[in-house]
């Protein structure tokens, strides 16, 4: 339960309650009151339980009850009360209801129970027709079932009775996106800003609005001049997907755009942010890394680090200041369970291994959300698979894997582990337990899969698939170790050279990857890896220069 | 499901003005209160020889024979039925309370159709009492009528909205019903309402992944209602048999959310141990010790883990230290076993006897004793204590392995006609297709080769069974006959099971055929080899907590007000400190103190060389010296610093030597502002 969504609530009713029947205002209401407005929720309570002794049916006494009780936790009470409320509060108190069924609403959707909570958000809505939130959630919550259907009856159900509201406006323009009535949506967009008066806010994020939608429907110059005028006015969340669609359809023309802007404003972040973006998208490794280091002075954000750290150290394969980075970054925040895994990640890449053991053990210690914790077992997995002690490497790829269990994908590497301890058994019930979990998932095994049962002619076929589409660094990468496993040199050294083409610099991880052991001892390997080496010194020197001098790291 | 026993006694009592109530019944009320249930019965029977119509002292009679503990059902319903008869009809309270008696009493005799009537008349009469309203929902669902469990549950929580657990109870009785879909929609209401601590929910949500062949969700939802229940489950056992290492891996998951709480460490233990994961159960009962605020209530579980992965000086060493402050029989028996592996079997049963002293008629006792005398070579006195065993033991699986013992010591002596007699008893109490290893002694005493393949055969298709240690009773069986080859294969799979005792096999005479044979001592000696490996690894990982791991540590400071100030995690508490490299301790101020105490960052463990060093009003003395269990410096951590607590409000918490000298070399460098660590 959302706290403060609650104690907005509570804070929205006192204006309900001063309007409420002469009869509620009675001296335990009143004291409740003023206990719940100076934060004493249990005398609040205390006087709010007298109340009800003396008059069992007075709505408003339920109606505070449920709302302190949710803002206190006690939520099985919050429910009833909410229950009750609803039952006493007379016909005319559509806020407390609304308000009430909001609640309960809110209660279910934690309980992921959808339609419970759409029902009490309908009640909600029709209550109190002109409040936004119900609309807004039912409309989430359609989106989040795919029932696009939904989000557009929602969405006309909120705009009669909120026709000049703007939230309202996006999100039906949002829902006819969904239903790809793009035109109609764009209308909508339009109509918001040929009002006058409009607040700059409200302008700029109804142009951004328009340029997702323009781009979404194939008008990307248009999608462009929107987001750049509205971008102009204040920075707001952009989906990556008119980003997508733009680096795809006109990358150059969207890259001097960005270009002209941050020259007429350097001192905006964001344009550098857009420009980090485009040169990451563009695999302009160099180019990507400058632009964040010139944004960190106004935005020392933790994820922007962790970015740029990992592009220096993957792209451009300058460890050194990746880990400058990320111990910096610690300086700034001590309990960054985030930056902790990352350090453990460059550590482990580069045979560290004892740091980055205590750096598993500080990630561990500092809460990790469920994809850190699970990279941070993994990773120390890896180096004590390294280092043959493959006990504890299954146990951690199997903590990996309960931390974040879409890692399934773990049990072939540990039914291999299992070959090596010389458990058959053992290997063949991971293997199974694998294979189940991905017919689970609904997914197809994967060519790293197809290696490991030593289904070669799958695993090829899905190597090949694998690049067949628009292809990354690291899925050049990912196909030659797939090759590699199976005998195929040449095309492992094809997509290995690719690979550094496209920028893959993890020289560390090429050099302990096991998956690319036949390969070693080859003189074209060597020679490959030795040839981009020396191009990645050179782009590290003239990067870090740049750093150094011009952006006085 | 469980049934959960609440005594409505003592709120009857505090519920009911005693005006008007018998003097006994007033006693024996206030004998209750104490928990004193012999003396409350006493009274109670006084009450009802002097007035046979005081129904209440009927009623609670019925109430303490119905108990567990008392277990005398017979005797409970006609109490009930006394009572049912003397009470006033109109006293509904009362009469409720008894057929609710009534009720537990057909429970606990598993006649769930009368309990459940029984019930259905208590809740007429108080429709409003949630324990009814549970005990109905109990029942019915015992009964398989799970429609109605619902619908009691829904009265419940209508009566009694914070219980939010009857969500999960709801869950679980859905998903008995086979109704998937409302027992998921249930698991997860409990979980929202109750921050994910369900542990009914997690069980639920366990077995609807099991049932999707979800293993890692189900070891995750098995984990997470272990320790919210603090406790083990039974899918638990599904799950051990089927992805063992991946329930470890998510009941190590757990463990890391919170490594500082004794309890969950505790918790950890105790999975591990029903695991057999002995090593690991050790790991957790250390940390559980340094977290305990009674660490000696520790000692006797880690002395019997130590026990049982043969550490036996350490078993030793805490079974000792359990004894200065509890002399339970448990640690008697425990130093009777370890004297028992050492080959001190006269010793043991000193020990043994002492463990009589405050069990005198726990027969177990008798049997273990009976056992020692044997491999002592007092054969005769060994079958006279047995007999005594024999007569206090009423367990059917326990006289089974007293007849065995019988049968193989008169055969010994000799006396082959006792042997058979002993073996002709024990074949009587033999079921249709009985599996009980109790059994394999006695198929190996008639010879019956073909039914100890068997055995092997029904160990093997029983995973589970492997884990209990069934190979090496079936070794017994074996070596029992003298068969070399078969005793040696068992002892090897019960060494894979990790269930094995060396000990037993090196000291007991019915192994000592084996002793000079080279594949044993091979077997043997990569057992202990292993076993030494382990030791080391557990002594490594314990050792390994104060973890100085980089050669230099670097440490932030602020300067502010001509001194530096440095972050520091004190026992998970972040605090700042000046450091301050002329002051010999790390010091707090009583205010940090007490506010460490108060929200348990500190422990009464924690306070050093005084005894009274805490006021009545929880305040702390000046001077008052106290052990940081965990101090985090930079990268480091730091074990068992020393600290004085200064009582002035404004000290400073000062950095000083106490910390410092765990390093080697100390620089502060005021360009960089760090301070910077140099281990040793």
């Amino acid at each position: 339960m959302k706290r403060i969504l609650i104690f907005t609530a509570l804070l929205a009713l006192l204006p309900v309650r001063m309007a409420a029947d002469s009869t509620t205002e009675t001296y335990y209401m009143l004291r409740a009151i003023e206990a719940a407005k100076s934060g004493d929720d249990e005398t609040a309570i205390n006087f709010l339980s007298k109340e009800l002794d003396a008059n069992p049916t007075n709505g408003f006494a339920h109606m505070w009850t449920a709302l302190i009780c949710a803002q206190t936790d006690r939520l099985g009470w919050a429910m009833q009360y909410a229950e009750s409320a609803l039952k006493y509060l007379p016909k005319s108190a559509k806020d407390g209801r609304a308000n009430m069924n909001i609640l309960l609403a809110e209660i279910y959707v934690d309980a992921k129970d959808t339609a419970k909570a759409i029902s009490y958000l309908e009640q909600a809505a029709k209550e109190q027709p002109k409040l936004i939130s119900p609309y807004r959630t039912l409309i989430r919550l359609s989106q989040k079932k795919g029932d696009k259907e939904g989000m557009l009856r929602y969405a006309q159900m909120g705009l009669k009775q909120l026709p000049k509201d703007i939230d309202m406006q996006l999100l039906m323009a949002k829902s006819l996106a969904a239903n790809k009535r793009y035109d109609e949506a764009i209308g909508y967009c339009d109509k918001v800003l040929a009002k006058k008066d409009l607040e700059p806010k409200d302008r700029s994020r109804t142009l951004t609005n328009r340029a997702s939608l323009k781009a979404e429907n194939g008008q990307p110059r248009e999608a462009l001049a929107d987001l750049m005028a509205g971008t102009r006015i204040d920075i707001w969340d952009i989906s990556e997907d008119i980003l997508e669609q733009l680096y795809d359809t006109i990358p150059n023309e969207l890259r001097d755009s960005l270009l002209a802007a941050h020259e007429q404003e350097p001192e905006k972040a964001f344009w550098k942010i857009y420009l980090y973006d485009y040169y990451r998208h563009n695999n302009e490794f160099s180019k990507a890394v400058e632009a964040g280091f010139s944004m960190l002075p106004q935005l020392a954000n933790e994820h922007i680090v962790h970015y740029i750290a990992s592009l220096l150290e993957s792209y451009i394969g300058d460890v050194e200041l990746a880990e400058k980075m990320l111990l910096k970054q610690l300086r700034t925040d001590s309990t960054s369970a985030a930056t902790y895994v990352r350090l453990e990640g460059l550590y482990a890449e580069t045979g560290r291994y004892k740091e980055a053991f205590a750096m598993t053990e500080k990630a561990l210690s500092f809460n990790p959300d469920n994809s850190d914790k699970a990279a941070a077992y993994q990773l120390r997995g890896r180096i004590y698979e390294i280092q043959h002690e493959y006990q504890k490497a299954i146990d951690d790829f199997m903590a990996g894997m309960i931390s974040d269990p879409r890692d399934y994908g773990y049990w072939f590497r540990i039914g291999k582990l299992y070959g090596m301890l010389n458990e058959p058994e053992k290997q063949a019930e991971a293997f199974e337990q694998g294979k189940k979990a991905y017919a689970a998932h609904g997914a197809e095994l994967s060519a790293e899969a197809y290696v490991t049962l030593g289904d070669s002619a799958k695993a090829y076929e899905l190597a090949q698939k694998m690049i067949q589409k628009e292809t990354s660094a690291e899925d050049h990468y990912n196909a030659a170790c797939v090759y590699a496993q199976i005998g195929h040199p040449a095309e492992a050294l094809e997509h290995l050279r690719k690979a550094m083409e496209y920028g893959f610099r993890h020289f560390y991880h090429i050099a302990w990857d096991m998956d690319l052991d036949s390969l070693r001892g080859m003189k074209e390997f060597d020679e490959m890896v030795n040839e981009y080496k020396q191009i990645a010194e050179q782009e590290k020197q003239a990067l870090r220069s740049k750093i150094d001098t011009e952006l006085n790291y | 499901m469980k049934k959960i026993f609440l005594t409505l006694f003592i709120t009857l009592c505090a519920q009911i003005a005693i005006a008007g109530d018998s003097y006994y019944f007033q006693r024996a009320e206030e004998a209750y209160q104490k928990k004193d249930l012999d003396l409350c019965l006493h009274y109670c029977k006084e009450g009802v020889a002097k007035d046979p119509k005081d129904g209440k002292c009927w009623a609670v009679i019925a109430e303490i024979y119905s108990k567990r503990e008392y277990a005398r059902y017979g005797e409970a319903m006609q109490a009930a039925e006394k009572a049912l008869a003397t009470l006033p009809k109109k006293d509904k309270v009362w009469v409720s309370f008894v057929h609710g008696i009534r009720g537990d009493v057909f429970y606990k005799v598993d006649n769930m159709q009368a309990s459940k009537e029984a019930y259905m008349l208590s809740l007429s009469m108080q429709p409003e009492s949630t324990t009814f309203l549970y005990d109905l929902a109990d029942v019915c669902y015992q009964l398989g009528e799970y429609d109605e469990a619902i619908t009691y549950f829904k009265r419940y929580i209508a009566l009694s909205p914070s219980s939010v657990f009857i969500y999960g109870e709801m869950a679980y009785v859905y998903y008995k019903a086979g109704n998937k879909e409302e027992a998921q929609r249930c698991s997860d209401l409990a979980n929202a309402l109750a921050s994910g601590r369900n542990c009914m929910a997690h069980r639920v949500l366990s077995r609807l992944a099991m049932d999707k062949a979800d293993y890692i969700e189900a070891c995750r939802e098995a984990a997470r209602a272990m320790f919210c229940g603090s406790t083990w489950y039974e899918e638990g056992d599904t799950l051990n048999s089927v992805c063992p290492e991946l329930l470890m891996a998510a009941i190590r998951t757990e463990v890391a959310k919170a490594q500082k709480a004794a309890e969950t460490n505790a918790t950890a233990a105790y999975c591990t141990f029903t695991m057999q994961r002995y090593w690991e159960a050790l790991y957790y009962l250390h940390r559980k010790m340094e977290q305990s605020d009674a660490p000696q209530s520790v000692y006797p579980e880690l002395a019997s883990v130590y026990e049982r992965v043969e550490a036996y000086e350490e078993a030793e060493k805490y079974y000792t230290l359990a004894l200065k402050t509890d002399s339970a029989e448990h640690i008697w028996r425990g130093l009777a076993q370890i004297a028992r592996y050492k080959g001190e079997f006269l010793k043991a049963n000193e020990y043994l006897r002492k463990a009589l002293q405050e069990s005198p008629t726990e027969g177990k006792i008798y049997y273990l004793i009976a056992r020692n005398l044997r491999e002592a070579g007092l054969k005769n006195e060994a079958l006279q204590t047995m007999d005594t065993a024999r007569v206090l033991i009423e367990e059917e699986d326990w006289q089974i392995s007293i007849l065995s013992f019988r049968a193989e010591v008169y055969r010994e002596l000799g006396e082959e006609e006792k042997a058979q007699e002993a073996i002709a008893e024990a074949q009587k109490l033999r079921k249709p297709d009985d599996k009980r290893s109790e059994f394999y002694r006695i198929d190996a005493l008639l010879g019956d080769t073909a039914a100890l393949a068997r055995h092997a055969q029904e160990i093997a298709e029983d995973k589970k069974g492997q884990r209990e240690g069934n190979w090496g009773t079936l070794a017994q069986a074996y070596a029992t006959l003298k068969d070399k080859a078969h005793t040696i294969e068992l002892i090897r799979r019960d060494q894979e099971a990790d269930n094995y005792t060396v000990r037993a096999t090196q000291i007991l005479s019915r192994y000592q055929f084996l002793k000079d044979d080279p594949e044993y001592q091979a077997l043997t000696a990569q057992y202990e080899a292993k076993r030494q490996d382990r030791l080391a690894e557990l002594q490594a990982q314990l050792g390994a907590q104060e973890t100085i791991l980089n050669k230099v540590t670097e440490l932030p400071f602020t300067p502010q007000g001509g001194v530096n100030r440095v972050q520091c995690t004190i026992n998970g508490l972040p605090l700042y400190f000046v450091f301050d490299t002329g002051a010999a301790d790390v010091s707090i101020s009583s205010v940090e103190a007490n506010f460490m105490l108060k929200n348990g960052y500190l422990t009464d463990a924690d306070f050093m060389g005084k005894q009274n060093f805490v006021t009545a009003t929880g305040e702390i003395h000046e001077g008052t010296i106290i052990n940081l269990r965990e101090v985090r410096v930079g990268d480091v951590v730091l074990r068992d610093i020393k600290a004085s607590v200064i009582k002035n409000q404004s000290a400073p918490l000062l950095l000083g030597q106490s910390c410092f000298r765990r390093f080697g070399t100390v620089e502060v460098d005021n360009e960089a502002q760090v301070i910077r660590l140099i281990a040793k």
